[in-house]
């Protein structure tokens, strides 16, 4: 973790935005510091993001969010930041004050994210460091990731008093209901094979993933189609999805959406489940690394493509 | 190969087709039940219930009393239907809404008989629950109009040849199928060995039986006391009654008087209790004629019963160990061990029938099961 040592946003605020973080500076060296923010910043000094507990808090989340599907939360996280506001004078400092509360209203928050995908929530990005390092400085690559989170209860505190000059410690806390962090960039994989062959697909995280199928149309699709990921199943017996695209018409897209277990027309989010033979969506979840993904029949078919965020537990 | 759960869950709805069966499935809801409760029972109404978010949208798209409902049970062992019925009703809260689901068989207590029907003499299958659920199904807007009829047998007597048949003056008035068909299972096997019962399939197509003896002996799972989570196993002693009395009309005299049995033996043990009956049906029995003969009989039969009542037996395996319907059914019967305190020897070992089971399961905690026997 070293969201410290880089660039991170929740909603309009940047925090440690003085660092220049292009990836390639070397934010331990003075010399990348972007002097226009370096007296008018958040600087995150710390961010802990432990696992509160793996015990359910289902009924939670529901209260919090209201319409999202259980299956991807597992437990809770809290993200507990803890940092600095750095102003040019007193009115900067009260406005990043009074930013950093909005920010983190959960009233606020809950209207922002109405129309979030995932509904309710809204994400946390940040970078950390990974290999290869490079240059005489050894500058690490960074990932972007990002939690999806709602404010936590009685957070932020930023007390102003007196003699306090130009700078207001501060402390926050998001808590993200799904634990796992996401890739910041959605991969977008475009399935080669649709005549009966496999296609790889590589969820580059190091935790399970629920990926959205969209399929473009052409026409009408055949009667019957089997979906199957052969890395995953039971018994060596991969699960499979059987449906029935034969009422597609051309230039219409689907999205089979494996989180919610729907299938939907993305025009006018028609129900399309009742193209569903046999089988079930909720199966269709990416392992990390390779999956082999095989699709029957493509005809009326311009394009399926997986789109997904690697996880990361 | 690698696989989320060893207990994976599936609920599927489905709209209904034109005979008012399952249709073209409508959604999936893997996803969204939160608590999944179902339970299934031996000559019973089954139900499941399974809550959601307040605000899921797919709440909007039940129709209730209308749509099917499947629970699909996925394991390594195999993917069974646990449960197949319809959609009934929501239950609002401020936060939840819980859903209340019956299988088909419930629906035959919205199945009415006939007014004054009688089925004087009749076989108990083949002329009495064959031709009211022919009745049931065949009715205008039948909810059962789906449902294929397959298997009716007629229970038989304790010979297990004969088919038990009723007395002269049976019959039918304005009852819920339900109740009739649940009754005339149970009195048909309650003075024989026999294990009568009737069902509409979970799986497709669904199918009505009624069966003369439906259970086997299985081996592929046992009830070890020490082996599960949990067990509630309770005495049966104050059900015990060894001296019974009864009346009946004596063929000489034409008088009603007391006919009396006791089980010597169990009398021995736990000294002398008594009670008395009133025998009304003569169900199991084929022995003896006249009446008052297969009375005596009948009351044998009670007395060897209440002498040894059921015991009911709840036990809650270990996850994962016990899989519904894999290659067994309610009916079956399973060995079930009870050791006794000392942990020398046992309180109760032998095999009981299966009678009953319910579930519950969530994504994360996975499932606990409830099996009952007797």
């Amino acid at each position: 973790m070293a969201p410290h040592r880089h660039q991170a946003t929740w909603r309009s605020l940047i925090f440690n935005r003085r660092y220049l973080d292009n990836g390639t500076a070397n934010p331990d060296n003075p010399a990348n510091l972007l002097t226009a923010y370096a007296n008018s910043d958040y600087y995150l000094d710390s961010l802990d993001i432990s696992r509160v507990s793996v015990q359910d808090y289902r009924e939670m989340r529901q209260f919090l969010e209201g319409a999202e599907p259980n299956e991807a939360y597992e437990g809770v996280r809290a993200l507990n930041g803890v940092g600095r506001i750095v102003a040019t004078d007193v009115a900067d400092l009260e406005d990043k004050a009074w930013a950093l509360n909005e920010s983190m209203s959960v009233a606020a928050v809950r209207i922002a994210a109405q129309a979030a995908d995932p509904v309710g929530v809204l994400p946390f990005s940040f970078k950390r460091d990974t290999a290869p390092v490079t240059g005489v400085e050894n500058i690490p690559a960074t990932k972007a990731l990002r939690f999806y989170c709602r404010p936590g209860p009685g957070r932020p505190v930023s007390i102003g008093r007196v003699r306090e000059g130009l700078i207001r410690p501060f402390s926050f806390q998001l808590i993200a209901f799904d634990p796992f962090a996401y890739d910041e960039a959605e991969t977008q994989v475009a399935l080669v094979d649709l005549a009966d062959g496999m296609n790889t697909i590589t969820n580059p995280g190091n935790v399970y993933t629920r990926p959205r199928y969209r399929i473009t149309f052409s026409g009408a699709g055949a009667a019957e189609v089997w979906l199957q990921n052969v890395t995953t199943g039971m018994n060596g017996t991969p699960k499979a999805l059987r449906l029935n695209l034969s009422t597609s018409a051309a230039g219409e897209v689907w999205i089979i959406d494996t989180a919610r277990g729907t299938i939907y027309r993305l025009s006018d989010g028609a129900n399309r489940y009742s193209t569903r033979l046999t089988g079930f969506i909720s199966d269709f979840w990416l392992k990390p690394g390779g999956n082999a993904i095989h699709w029957s029949v493509g005809t009326g078919i311009t394009s399926v493509r997986v789109d997904f965020r690697g996880a990361y537990a | 190969m690698s696989y989320l759960r060893s207990i994976q869950y599936h609920i599927v709805v489905y709209g209904a087709d034109a005979n008012g069966g399952p249709g073209a499935a409508k959604m999936e809801l893997d996803a969204d039940a939160l608590n999944l409760v179902w339970q299934q029972g031996l000559n019973f109404p089954g139900q499941m219930m399974f809550s959601m978010t307040r605000w899921n949208p797919k709440v909007k798209d039940f129709v209730w009393m209308v749509d099917h409902v499947k629970v699909y049970r996925d394991t390594p062992a195999g993917l069974k239907v646990v449960f197949a019925g319809k959609v009934i009703k929501p239950s609002y809260t401020g936060r939840d809404i819980v859903i209340t689901c019956w299988d088909y068989v419930s629906f035959l207590q919205r199945s009415r008989t006939g007014f004054r029907v009688l089925y004087p003499t009749k076989a108990i299958g083949t002329e009495i629950v064959g031709p009211e659920w022919a009745l049931a199904k065949n009715v205008d807007k039948s909810p059962f109009a789906f449902v294929a009829t397959g298997t009716i047998e007629d229970p038989l007597a304790l010979d297990g040849v004969t088919a038990i048949k009723t007395n002269t003056e049976f019959g039918v008035v304005d009852f819920d199928r339900l109740f009739l068909f649940y009754a005339m299972a149970e009195l048909s096997m309650a003075n024989t060995t026999n294990t009568v019962t009737f069902e509409i399939t979970r799986e497709s197509p669904h199918t009505f039986n009624f069966w003369k003896n439906r259970s086997t002996q299985r081996t592929n799972y046992s009830f070890q006391a020490e082996a599960l989570i949990d067990y509630d196993y309770a005495g049966n002693q104050d059900q015990i009654t060894n001296d019974i009395a009864t009346v009946i009309l004596d063929p000489t005299t034409g008088q009603q008087v007391e006919y009396s049995l006791t089980d010597t033996s169990s009398k021995d043990t736990y000294r002398r209790l008594q009670s008395a009956v009133s025998i009304k049906t003569l169900f199991g029995l084929n022995a003896g004629t006249p009446e008052t003969d297969q009375q005596k009989a009948a009351l044998a039969r009670m007395l060897t019963l209440s002498s040894t009542p059921p015991i009911m037996f709840v036990a809650f395996p270990r996850q994962g160990e016990f899989d519904p319907f894999v290659n067994c059914e309610l009916g079956d019967s399973f060995r079930a061990t009870i050791p006794n305190a000392t942990r020398n020897g046992d309180e109760k070992d032998g095999y009981m029938k299966w009678s009953g089971v319910s579930a519950a399961w969530t994504p994360e905690a996975g499932e606990l099961l409830q099996v009952f026997l007797r």
